[in-house]
């Protein structure tokens, strides 16, 4: 696993959060919610709180590590949430998450909000996770388009860490084979980069995936890099 | 052959897998119609939308192939063939192979009256047009193959697959620079505009930078009668200026919307060479096709050998010079220029630079940097420092004050 996060071209602070552990097998992209207030402190806490979990876990069975990692994530929206309470300045403070854990021969992916997780594998990339923003959510029918929402920001988030007492999170779970490279990764990447460049990237740099991410966060930046990047590469070996 | 990931209504997700597999998937019901698929830089569809036939129309045939075999209740999916009640037919699996084979290789063949006929009522889905141009246009640029890159875009935008969606028109516009900045590229086609496959304006780039305005200019240098002095024809020619470009800063700069070339300054560079080589030779247009040269090579094949490059270095020549920094000779370019106290500070800043170059990249002494690094390592490793330092120096126009700047922010440089 290698990953790196980068404060971007335009953006003042990094509200972006990654934690990965390759002997564990797992890794967090968290990218906090600007526009409201500590966005990085959101990103930071909810990283660390399951990152500690997953540590101190003696273990885990297999047919319950979907529930674990939901347990975790409403554990940690519970603390997001009564921070906010505490500290009013942070009120409303959240973030989105996506949560890859590699246990035995599956892959588990808990995602709420609009990072990513693609998969790419003999040169076809896909993206696994579905955005959790406004757009997605109409152009799937999970909400009924009217002439209010049409005009509202498109990439609204509809669900993230931190919004609400509840969160739905979706969990993914998929049998791994050898050479699939699995890309996680914050918006400020590929609202920046095409899916068809970061496809050609990861393909050439296949035999070096320790300087994927960093070459990814530089296409972003020459894009313009208007948000914080962040980028995490798993690689499957068997 | 294209892969598929089916992703199941419990959040299992299946694959990759070939068009084959997920058949056979659906047969044993290990996948059904409710189910989503995607494909390569696909969206998600569920087997059972009307979309699948516009963003997978590969997957829909094979689909209504199989559905449409079915009798009320049943279908392949459920029903054996009997094969001992037809005459014709030993094997089950071959027939229906080559039914599916004959029925695909017809689709094949009219799938294109069909999506006439379809555009002509206004059914057809842009999105099958977008992604599968995208993907062709890809495949001919990484085979360097320019025509088939225009052919492709004429083709889309004929098939009226991007008309009024300026959005999806954004996808072609590096494809359709790369075709318009190739030798002998239009200025403009089809509905690509001069001012779209030039893009954004910035300050430092001419009004112009078509071959014919570059022609003008390097025959009017031709036609001047004063002193050829590079220092002297900039004055009245500002347009040369981008003959002071640094490679390593037009690698650097903004290149969104650009695959070949990188932007619009090494675009900018491409062109004045295409045109240089039309005009009548001369020692001053031989001096700065050198130079012209040397920045595109750098840019385009980013290894540039001192020691290869033959340079007068006995003459005081700022072109030269600039080539003979860039290409890691270090000192010795200062040594043998004549330097006066209006270029002073542009030399020394250029040198300061180097060595920034060479303290980032190793512990390499400028005089034993003899070759630009890869490209690819250069911007991995120094991109940051040699950014701020280039602000700093921009915006404080003093290199000592910038240089003391860089040191700070990054102690751990072996500065001068």
């Amino acid at each position: 696993m290698f990953g790196n996060s980068d404060i971007g071209c335009v953006r003042k602070v990094n509200q972006d959060y990654i934690v990965f552990e390759e002997n564990i097998g797992y890794g967090l992209v968290a990218d906090g919610i600007g526009g409201r207030p500590g966005g990085d402190v959101a990103s930071k806490l909810v990283v660390e709180s399951i990152s500690n979990a997953v540590i101190n876990t003696e273990k885990i069975r297999f047919d319950s590590v979907a529930s674990f990692m939901v347990a975790e994530i409403d554990r940690a929206n519970m603390k997001l949430i009564q921070f906010g309470e505490k500290n009013h300045t942070y009120k409303g403070l959240g973030t989105t998450l996506n949560f890859v854990f590699f246990l035995g021969a599956h892959l588990y992916i808990a995602h709420i909000g609009d990072s990513r997780t693609y998969l790419f594998f003999r040169e076809h990339l896909f993206q696994m996770t579905i955005d959790h923003n406004l757009g997605t959510f109409i152009n799937r029918g999970l909400i009924s388009s009217n002439s209010a929402l049409k005009n509202s920001n498109q990439a609204a988030l509809t669900r993230a860490v931190g919004l609400s007492n509840t969160v739905e999170v979706d969990v993914l779970e998929k049998k791994i084979s050898d050479g699939e490279i699995y890309l996680t990764a914050s918006d400020g990447l590929f609202d920046m980069v095409d899916d068809t460049v970061i496809r050609r990237i990861i393909s050439e740099y296949q035999g070096r995936l320790q300087d994927l991410p960093d070459r990814l966060i530089l296409e972003a930046k020459r894009n313009g890099g208007k948000d914080n990047i962040t980028v995490l590469v798993s690689r499957v070996v068997t | 052959m294209g892969l598929y990931l089916v992703r199941k209504q419990n959040g299992l997700i299946l694959g990759p897998m070939v068009l084959e597999d997920l058949l056979k998937e659906l047969e044993t019901l290990q996948v059904g119609l409710e189910d989503e698929i995607t494909g390569n830089l696909g969206p998600w569809v569920s087997l059972e939308s009307p979309d699948i036939a516009a963003i997978y129309p590969e997957v829909s045939v094979q689909l209504e192939n199989r559905l449409s075999w079915h009798s009320g209740e049943e279908n392949l999916f459920t029903k054996k063939w009997d094969t001992k009640k037809s005459p014709f037919f030993t094997n089950t699996e071959y027939f229906i192979l080559g039914i599916i084979l004959g029925v695909t290789v017809l689709a094949f063949l009219i799938k294109d009256d069909i999506n006439l006929k379809l555009h002509k009522e206004g059914a057809v889905h842009k999105t099958v047009s977008v992604a599968k141009t995208i993907d062709e246009l890809e495949h001919h640029y990484n085979l360097g193959n320019v025509k088939a890159v225009r052919v492709s875009i004429d083709n889309a935008v004929s098939r009226g697959a991007f008309q009024n969606d300026s959005d999806k028109i954004k996808q072609l516009i590096p494809y359709a620079r790369y075709v318009a900045f190739s030798k002998h590229g239009p200025e403009k086609f089809g509905i690509f505009s001069s001012e779209i496959l030039r893009g954004e304006h910035s300050d430092e780039i001419p009004e112009s930078c078509s071959v014919a305005t570059w022609v003008n200019i390097f025959s009017d240098l031709i036609s001047q009668k004063s002193d050829q002095n590079f220092e002297n024809i900039v004055e009245y020619n500002a347009e040369l200026k981008v003959l002071l470009w640094n490679p390593f800063w037009i690698s650097i700069r903004p290149s969104k919307g650009w695959k070949y070339p990188i932007n619009l300054h090494h675009g900018c560079l491409v062109r004045a060479l295409s045109a240089i080589k039309m005009i009548k030779k001369s020692k001053l247009t031989l001096n700065i096709k050198k130079r012209l040269e040397h920045q595109v090579k750098s840019l385009e094949k980013p290894t540039v050998n001192f020691k290869d490059n033959l340079y007068s270095l006995q003459k005081y020549n700022t072109l030269d010079a600039l080539t003979c920094l860039e290409s890691g000779g270090g000192r010795r370019c200062l040594r043998l220029m004549k330097l006066d106290n209006a270029n002073g500070d542009f030399f020394n800043r250029q040198h300061v630079m180097y060595k920034v170059y060479s303290s980032l990249i190793g512990n390499k002494k400028i005089s034993d940097y003899h070759t630009l690094p890869n490209k690819d390592d250069l911007l991995k490793i120094d991109i940051f420092a040699e950014s701020f330092y280039l602000e700093s120096l921009n915006r404080l126009n003093n290199p000592n004050q910038a240089l003391m700047l860089l040191k700070e922010k990054f102690p751990d440089l072996d500065l001068p």
